[in-house]
Formats: structure tokens, C-alpha cells, sequence
């Protein structure tokens, strides 16, 4: 009896997201609706709605607050003025992502000012038959919380991560922050599934290094 | 690190390289069965392979709570104030366009 409740209570949490996420749907094409026809009130709606998200991943990946006020103050204005071009093929945040991802990223380019480190020394390394170089692996992930603060830990990881070439931050921003699947990654980046797949492994594999070396312990 | 298609096949020898390989997957949930029990059979016996996958999650999880959706009150009112004053501009200017027309 009680199996068969808890089977009905997850058909009924599945149906009750699906709807969610069909309503939240049908927003977005509203809004864009609205944008398209030029609504003011749309565009301070879309702005409402989604420039929390679009100026932090602007300032993860650029690391200055003017430069991401002003890559977010562009993407709302091309958001109002090509509405148009947007397909729906993609959701209409992976749109504003992907200006979002273009904007910042151009603006490293044209100023050359990012700061890369060679992620080889905080990548694991193997042995010729393929077991870890360095062993015992040790296992720190219940040490991460005893010997750092959840705040030190924060401040480690987001320098780190601003260590990252700009793609590949752009990448980790968008899927183990921003919670974006690898398809929705490759709709805002450009790249291949496969490649948002590589360059997020490895980013998350020189992370992982980092954090390693800053508990003391070896990155392989 | 190899490309997603050769890692999805069932591996032959099941290597700590291979295995941090597809990690991607794992996390997922896309493993194939059958490379998933291989990944699960390695894991076994493999306690390198388990701190790996273990420090690995731990990182994914600690990266995640960087994620913030705040925006700094002036930032916000900033880029509204902006994009008010542009859309001003710009509906004065159809005004403008449209008295000439019926001029
Ligand atoms: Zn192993």
C-alpha cells in the first residue's frame, strides 16, 4: 500500500514539474512576443527576470563589476533590438546566455588582459599502464569542510577559477554554476557537445588540483 | 582526454585513466549500462579510483555554491536607468520620423 502511495506521489511531483516547466515555457514566449513588438514593459521584465544570472556570469568570467554592468546593459539592448532574430530553437535564456557568453568573452579578447596559468601541474597524472602516478590517492572530501571555511573555500575556487582560460570559465560558469546541460552549454558557446564535455573536465579536474594542493595534498 | 564516443564503449581494460575519463558521464547518469557496471566494477577494487571520484564531486559541489543571482541595487538601477533613457531616444526619434510623414 505505502509503495503504491509513493509511486503516486512521484507521478504526481513528475506531473507537477512537467506542468511547471510548461508554464515557464509559455512565459518565455510570451515575453518574447512582447519583445518582438517592441514592448518596454517586456524588456524591463526580461531584465527582472534574468539579470541576476547574466551579470554574475559576466563577472565570473570578466572579474570587474564595470565590465559586466556594461556587457549586461548590451545584451538587453540587443535582446530589445533583434528580438527578431531570436529562432526558439533554443530557450530564450540560452539566448541571453549566449550574448551574455559572446559579449564577455569578446570583451577579454579585445583587451588581452586575462591572466592563464598552465593547468598541467593540477591535473592528475597516470602511469604508462594507466593507474594513478601518485598513489595512495587520498580521499579529502570530508577534510574540505574541517580545515576551511565554507567562505575560504569559496574564495580559493573563485580564484582559481578566474586562473581558467576564458572559455573554459565560461564553460564551468554555465554548467556547475548556472546548472546548464552540455546541449544548452554548446547552444551558448559555440563548441561542439563533445567539446563542452572536454573543456568542462578539465577545468573541473584543475579545480579539483587546486583545491588538493591547498589542503596540502598532492593534485594527482 | 579521449573523445565521448570511443569512452562509451565497453572497456577492455579498465584503467584509473579511463575511469577519470568518464567522469563527465558518470556524474550524469549517461554511462551506458555496460560501462557503467565496468566503471562500478573498477571502483571495487580501486580505492585510488574512489578518493578520485570522491574529491572530484566534492569539487563539482563546492564549485557550485559560487552560483549567485543577486545584482548590485546601483548595477541595477545603472542598466535600467539606461536602457530607459535609450528607449526614450529612440521612441522620440519614430515621433520625430512620423510628425515629418504627416507634415
Ligand atoms: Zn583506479
Amino acid at each position: 500500500m505505502q509503495t503504491v502511495e509513493l509511486e503516486m506521489n512521484r507521478h504526481q511531483a513528475t506531473a507537477a514539474r512537467a506542468k511547471k516547466a510548461r508554464n515557464k515555457m509559455q512565459q518565455e514566449l510570451d515575453l518574447v512576443a512582447e519583445l518582438k513588438a517592441g514592448s518596454q514593459a517586456a524588456l524591463e521584465k526580461a531584465f527582472n527576470l534574468y539579470s541576476g544570472k547574466l551579470y554574475n556570469v559576466a563577472l565570473r568570467i570578466l572579474k570587474d563589476q564595470s565590465d559586466a554592468e556594461e556587457v549586461i546593459q548590451d545584451v538587453f539592448m540587443t535582446a530589445f533590438r533583434k528580438a527578431d532574430s531570436f529562432q526558439g530553437n533554443s530557450q530564450f535564456s540560452t539566448w541571453l546566455y549566449r550574448l551574455t557568453v559572446n559579449a564577455a568573452l569578446g570583451r577579454i579578447r579585445r583587451s588581452k588582459k586575462n591572466q592563464e596559468v598552465e593547468y598541467a601541474e593540477f591535473l592528475p597524472k597516470f602511469q604508462d599502464n594507466g593507474h594513478h602516478a601518485a598513489r595512495p590517492v587520498i580521499d579529502w572530501s570530508d577534510n574540505l569542510d574541517e580545515q576551511h571555511s565554507k567562505t575560504e573555500t569559496q574564495e580559493l575556487l573563485a580564484k582559481s577559477l578566474d586562473q581558467l582560460k576564458p572559455v573554459d570559465k565560461a564553460v564551468i560558469v554555465l554548467s556547475d554554476l548556472e546548472g546548464l546541460s552540455d546541449r544548452e552549454i554548446a547552444d551558448a558557446t559555440g563548441l561542439t557537445v563533445s567539446a563542452v564535455k572536454t573543456r568542462l573536465h578539465r577545468a573541473r579536474l584543475f579545480l579539483r588540483g587546486k583545491l588538493a594542493v591547498q589542503l596540502g595534498y598532492s593534485a594527482a | 582526454m579521449a573523445k565521448a564516443k570511443t569512452t562509451q564503449r565497453p572497456l577492455s581494460a579498465k584503467t584509473c585513466k579511463q575511469i577519470t575519463d568518464l567522469m563527465v558521464h558518470y556524474l550524469t547518469d549517461k554511462l551506458r549500462p555496460k560501462v557503467k557496471q565496468d566503471f562500478q566494477k573498477h571502483l571495487a577494487i580501486c580505492p585510488d579510483c574512489v578518493a578520485f571520484v570522491n574529491t572530484y564531486k566534492t569539487t563539482v559541489k563546492a564549485t557550485a555554491t559560487l552560483r549567485s543571482d543577486e545584482i548590485p541595487p546601483k548595477v541595477r538601477d545603472n542598466v535600467l536607468g539606461f536602457l530607459r533613457a535609450k528607449l526614450r531616444r529612440v521612441t522620440a526619434l519614430v515621433f520625430f520620423l512620423l510628425s515629418q510623414l504627416a507634415a
